[in-house]
């Protein structure tokens, strides 16, 4: 096997594949947590919001964003939307997931209104659009949360990725108080925290 | 030995404090101690969910416990594994099993200086072919050796691992050939934190380290991409070793004293200084390139290294092994709508490979015309290159959305191409004495697999895996691999796993397809097997982990060379099928499945953390029992062997202190048994300790240091070096290959 053969048929590999980059992508490069798991997280860290409880009132209605015509987003909501419906209670309440297409931070904003939303669930495939969110979302009662630490560093709330083959979390305090959300200090203890 | 038990102590003592503290956090603080791997089934789960016994290293852990390499992140870190220098490279055992080589070379297997050793038949080390390791899920392992690099010639900057997922046992149910003892996957970092680190660390008057590495993104044509290099150099010279004096005796050729220097009279001792021969260059290459759901990889690693034992001319620095690899990998998944992926790969890998044996000997030469022209001293070398050109598809399907129902299909086709020769020169002048001889004569061979799992979770407390592959290699019938798993939750931060799987490995093309004067080609070779079962428990409470593993598995048909009863060696003489001519004292070999081995025992893992994780503790405890057909203790690998380790970070501007230890039992010596020493020659017990110290560089932004000191409690490993390694009149024990007592290595980190 000459050296020349080698080159030719790496070259030969290389532009072959060259052909399966697509042009849609999405613009997450953490590793994420698996979507089940992240639902299992969610319910598990839904108990130390202390305002949780006046925020929702009666029921917990967690409003799920997914990107149109993204398909990948899709089965993440459908997931993440299952897994929560398998928990009865969620920090002790009944609850509603509803899945809302994203048309802008401006609708998300009015959506969640209307629905009385406490908790809004955000996929890294929007993330583009987080500062708009941020701004959106200032003065709500709500929780946001992401799958990707930097979406919480630009001002989701509260957020969660895979480390060092481990789960993280990270919290954007500031963002938290523009929010109405008080976590507590126990689990503020085991998460990075964002000023 | 002391420092040992205090930080086991401690460790137990944090322990308790730690249960005993356990608050309503517990749950979460659990939840994010469990390590999320992928290797274990080709999707990210839990590692407690995973059909196997996995854990994963962090690149914390790596960082932290002072760790310089793959291999010493297994010793230090992992459980059920070990890895064991041998002058050269290191190689690597799982529970009490380490395969010895079957390989055709060294070069003295064309006529070397003892008289069966020499043959390269029981050649320690199996070069890794026993453990399939991964890089971001591409196979390392080439198909001329199977072999794989556990210490610096892996080539991949160790700044650049994110974390290193270890799976125990048999893994041929997803990858095929290979997954044997277990499966190793380096996953790289992404561009999540962006940046550029450059770091240097220096082990005084041997060892240099050196690495780059950067993870940017930006925005092209509306999308997102990013890009993670890595550049990594390591050399290491000396330090100098006192090997010998060993008396080799006569040169059975011409009967005179053996001779292991040009120059000087012909002595038959071999030892002496070893100022010019320990030595390696390793430089290494890692790019990834990331646009949306496409993924390229480009990878070259290249690894030069000295071998001080060598039978041959005496601290020689042309004895040695160089070797070079090269991968490039594309990646693209398509969702599925609703229902998940397919990801589909294309990859090309080249190996080179090269082997230089310097030789004195009248015997190095013995059958050439270089003995005729009077040649003083003698240079073969062995190439062997391959190419290896596939694709693959996988398909995971999540019927009911949650992860309860899942469905993975995939298939792959691979074409391998293979050739190895062997030439004789001069040493002095580089001028050729014989032809060069075809080992392996070009070949190019499929292989092809069809793959399935099922994951089926019916209640919260119960799930139920079931996979098979069946892999179709040209020189093979058709090999299934199966695995099955049922896992239990008794309660909350329990599990447990029973599980039986199967795997084998393929004979290398050098196996099936080569053959030199005195090794004939193999018959109808059929791959190793391997059927194991286990029973895994773990319990997680808080953030502390424990996971205890029992297995008993069964290896059958291993390749081992057998030799050839007078018979059969004047029938491969009748038959061309060597070039000698038959007396009845020719000693000829065949490749043949004749061996097997059964081993059992048990793989303890502890994982734990107090005070917010600023106190860090964890051991690994591995006892096996494994014997061969004739109820012999495995070679090399130790009955017992095991990790612990402890930190504690003292926050803000202070540094993090860090001691962690190996050890292993006493092990028998690799050529124990075909060198025939009498009493069976076995490696004293091995214990290492190492403390690291990592901090900030006070008053400098992004600089930070890292302080290790090692120290090794033994002097030799379970490897015989040099040419006496057969009992004789002059030498009834082998002499092993020494181990470096201190070590000390001091490193800068720059960040920007």
């Amino acid at each position: 096997v000459t050296v020349h053969t080698l080159s030719r048929r790496a070259c030969l590999a290389a532009l072959s594949t060259v052909g399966l980059i697509a042009s849609d992508a999405s613009d997450a490069f953490a590793e994420p947590l698996p979507a089940n798991l992240q639902g299992e997280l969610i319910v598990k860290l839904a108990p130390y919001d202390k305002a949780l409880p006046a925020r929702a009132g009666d029921q917990l209605v967690v409003v799920i964003v997914s990107k149109p015509n993204d398909t990948e987003t899709d089965h993440w909501a459908l997931v993440l939307q299952t897994t929560l419906r398998q928990t009865s209670r969620i920090a002790g309440l009944p609850h509603t997931e509803i899945v809302v297409p994203y048309r802008g931070a401006a609708d998300l904003a009015r959506r969640c209104r209307e629905q009385r939303a406490s908790m809004v669930v955000i996929p890294s495939a929007i993330g583009h659009d987080v500062e708009a969110i941020r701004v959106a979302f200032e003065g709500m009662n709500v929780l946001t949360v992401a799958p990707e630490a930097d979406l919480v560093r630009r001002g989701i709330v509260l957020g969660f990725e895979v480390f060092s083959g481990k789960p993280k979390l990270f919290f954007n305090l500031l963002q938290a108080r523009r929010q109405n959300v008080s976590m507590s200090a126990d689990v503020l203890k085991l998460m990075t925290v964002y000023q | 030995m002391r420092s040992l038990l205090i930080a086991a102590g401690l460790a137990l003592a944090t322990t308790y404090a730690g249960v005993a503290r356990a608050d309503d956090t517990s749950s979460i603080e659990g939840f994010l101690e469990e390590e999320v791997v992928t290797a274990a089934s080709k999707s990210s789960q839990q590692a407690s969910d995973a059909p196997a016994l996995s854990r994963s290293i962090s690149s914390e852990e790596i960082r932290r416990y002072g760790i310089r390499s793959l291999d010493e992140a297994i010793n230090f870190l992992a459980p059920g594994l070990r890895t064991t220098m041998n002058l050269r490279t290191p190689e690597i055992a799982a529970r009490g099993v380490q395969f010895t080589g079957t390989q055709l070379y060294p070069p003295e297997s064309f006529g070397g200086v003892d008289p069966v050793g020499a043959r390269g038949v029981q050649y320690s080390g199996d070069q890794g072919n026993h453990v399939l390791l991964l890089i971001d899920g591409h196979s390392l392992n080439e198909p001329v050796f199977g072999s794989a690099q556990y210490g610096q010639g892996v080539g991949i900057p160790l700044e650049l691992i994110d974390h290193i997922e270890i799976v125990l046992g048999p893994g041929s149910a997803i990858y095929g050939s290979n997954a044997v003892l277990g499966v190793i996957n380096v996953v790289t970092k992404t561009a999540a934190n962006p940046g550029s680190h450059a770091v240097v660390e220096v082990t005084p008057a041997s060892e240099l380290r050196t690495t780059f590495t950067s993870a940017h993104s930006f925005d092209l044509l509306g999308s997102k991409n990013s890009v993670v290099t890595g550049l990594t150099y390591y050399e290491k010279e000396g330090p100098t070793l006192d090997l010998g004096p060993q008396d080799a005796g006569n040169d059975p050729v011409d009967n005179q004293p053996m001779k292991f220097s040009p120059i000087g009279p012909r002595t038959g001792i071999w030892g002496g200084e070893a100022k010019n021969s320990y030595y390696t260059r390793a430089p290494g290459m890692h790019l990834r390139f990331n646009r949306g759901r496409f993924e390229l990889m480009v990878r070259a690693s290249h690894l030069h290294h000295g071998d001080p034992g060598s039978r041959g001319d005496f601290d020689d620095a042309r004895n040695g092994v160089s070797e070079s690899r090269a991968s490039i990998v594309a990646k693209q998944r398509f969702p599925i709508p609703k229902f998940g992926e397919i990801a589909v790969r294309a990859f090309a890998d080249a190996f080179q490979w090269r082997q230089d044996f310097v030789s004195s000997s009248t015997i190095a030469c013995p059958f050439s015309n270089a003995r005729v022209a009077n040649i003083a001293t003698c240079r073969t070398y062995s190439i062997a290159d391959s190419t290896r050109l596939g694709m693959d598809a996988l398909a995971t399907l999540d019927w009911t959305h949650d992860g309860r129902f899942t469905t993975q299909l995939g298939g792959s086709g691979m074409l391998n191409t293979v050739v190895s020769t062997f030439h004789r020169t001069d040493a002095d002048t580089g001028r050729a004495t014989d032809p060069a001889l075809t080992v392996v004569p070009e070949n190019t061979l499929s292989v092809l697999s069809i793959s399935g799992q099922q994951n089926f979770r019916p209640w919260k407390w119960m799930t139920l895996n079931a996979g098979a592959r069946v892999d179709r290699d040209e020189r093979f019938p058709v090999i299934a691999s199966p695995r099955v798993m049922a896992q239990f939750v008794p309660w909350e931060g329990s599990t447990l796993k029973l599980i039986h799987a199967e795997a084998f490995r393929a004979p290398t093309y050098l196996e099936t397809n080569g053959f030199t004067p005195l090794i004939i080609k193999a018959r109808d070779l059929e791959p190793e097997h391997v059927a194991s079962e286990e029973l895994v428990i773990e319990q997680r409470l808080g953030a502390q982990r424990l996971a205890l593993g029992l297995f008993y598995m069964r290896y059958d048909s291993i390749v081992r060379p057998v030799l050839l009863t007078p018979p059969e060696a004047a029938a491969a003489v009748a038959n061309g099928q060597t070039t000698f001519s038959f007396t009845p004292r020719l000693e000829l070999y065949q490749l043949r499945n004749v061996d097997e081995i059964r081993s059992y025992g048990y793989t303890a893992a502890y994982d734990g953390s107090v005070a917010n994780g600023k106190l860090r503790f964890g051991a690994n405890l591995t006892g096996a029992v494994a014997y061969d057909r004739f109820h012999a203790p495995i070679t090399v690998a130790p009955r017992l062997f095991g990790n612990a380790r402890v930190s504690y970070d003292l926050g803000g501007a202070l540094p993090t202190l860090a001691v962690a230890s190996t050890w292993a039992s006493r092990s028998v010596v690799d050529r124990a048994y075909d060198g025939r020493f009498q009493p069976i020659p076995h490696a004293p017990p091995q214990l290492e300790l190492r403390a690291a110290i990592t901090g900030q560089v006070p008053a400098v932004s992004g600089l930070s240091y890292r302080v290790i000191a090692n120290h090794a409690f033994h002097d030799q490993t379970a490897y015989a070096i040099g040419p006496v390694t057969r009992t004789s009149v002059r030498m009834t024990q082998p002499e092993l290959a020494p181990i470096q007592s201190w070590m000390a290595t001091v490193g800068l980190q720059y960040d920007f």
